[in-house]
């Protein structure tokens, strides 16, 4: 038997955020995102970790508004996403495509061009739920 | 790929009584986990992601921490009982008196200026890691009127590989508030929960010194392992 998940709770910025990695090596494309509950209202205390074997590895916490960044690689396609956060007992796992997403599983995986960069949010819950892959 | 039949050691996503998955649990069907990710290694990390006294949490003040200093140490393993070696382990826990040294955490007990309460180390060749640090206090919260959390120590672990990757919290033996506690009891299996508690572990206590917890964490199976 494993060891079971339980959830990071709301200070887990204290131990996994002590350090900001959130550029990835040759990063020049901004990511900017949001983490949202199934009421729409900001997730402020979670954590988003991106991971491509051949581009790296990065993570985030939210901020206030639940928002997030990153800087990404141009030629990076895809990464492995993971969320934590209080009230998640077990991390969400999906995907981020960069645009236009060819091959992606559901269509909430795909980042969308915002200015200079990419828009990438995570509904964790309700009517724009993002699609998410069991573990 | 489930090594072991039975109850799933993992919590659902909604337990009601853990009143923020309520609104945060995803509801729509989960999609299969693509078979590449079954293989795909994990970050591997190296001296470089730890800083001179990350292991021992009481060396991060002027001056010792206040509380009953503890060694929390045990084995990374996975299913098959492999070790894994050389595996990032990165712990946050609250000060002897329940607090947080986090901006949001409001509890009305005092901050220690010489505690902060993180720590990270990596695995050495056979899987073992340890830490120093001080005993965690209990500490209320809001989910429901008079909610305490059982004393814990949140922990991160990576494994080899990326569906390895495992946050959760160790706990203390015998602790009053486990029947109360909705997050250790979102965890359904008695058995499962059984590993979330660590052991008191005389033999790795100094003497004059610390007493000593024993905490093994066993990952899924390393996929792409025979």
């Amino acid at each position: 038997m494993r060891t079971p998940s339980q959830t990071a709770g709301p200070f887990l910025s204290i131990g996994l955020a002590r350090r900001v990695q959130n550029e990835l090596p040759g990063g020049s494309v901004p990511l900017r995102g949001y983490v949202w509950d199934g009421e729409g209202r900001p997730v402020d205390d979670a954590l988003v970790e991106l991971w491509n074997p051949a581009f790296g590895f990065a993570r985030c916490p939210t901020d206030a508004e639940g928002g997030f960044t990153f800087l990404l690689p141009p030629a990076a396609r895809r990464f492995e996403v993971m969320v934590f956060a209080r009230g998640l007992l077990k991390p969400v796992l999906t995907r981020l495509y960069a645009p236009p997403g060819e091959g992606a599983e559901d269509p909430t995986m795909v980042a969308r061009p915002e200015g200079d960069g990419l828009r990438f949010d995570v509904h964790l819950q309700g009517e724009r739920e993002t699609a998410f892959f069991e573990l | 790929m489930t090594a072991v039949p039975g109850l799933d050691p993992d919590p659902p996503y909604l337990y009601p009584d853990y009143v923020a998955t309520r609104t945060r649990a995803p509801r729509r069907p989960l999609l299969p986990l693509p078979e590449e990710l079954h293989s795909l290694e994990a970050p591997v990390f190296g001296e470089d992601a730890l800083d001179p006294n990350d292991a021992d949490l009481t060396a991060h003040g002027e001056g010792p921490p206040l509380g009953e200093r503890i060694i929390v140490s045990g084995r990374l393993v996975d299913e098959d009982g492999r070790p894994i070696p050389n595996a990032l382990i990165e712990i946050w826990q609250a000060n002897a008196a329940g607090r947080y040294r986090h901006e949001v955490d409001r509890h009305p007990a005092p901050l220690d200026p010489n505690f902060t309460g993180a720590g990270r180390t990596l695995t050495d060749a056979d899987g073992r890691y340890r830490f120093l640090t001080i005993k965690p206090g209990a500490y209320p919260w809001k989910n429901h009127p008079n909610a305490w959390r059982p004393a814990h120590i949140h922990f991160s672990v990576f494994g080899r590989a990326f569906t390895q990757r495992l946050v959760t919290q160790m706990y203390f033996p015998g602790d009053p508030l486990f029947p109360y506690d909705p997050i250790f009891n979102s965890v359904r299996d008695p058995a499962a929960r059984e590993l979330l508690v660590a052991a008191f572990d005389l033999e790795a206590t100094e003497p004059e010194w610390a007493l000593a917890y024993r905490f093994d964490i066993v990952l899924r199976r390393t996929p792409f392992e025979p």
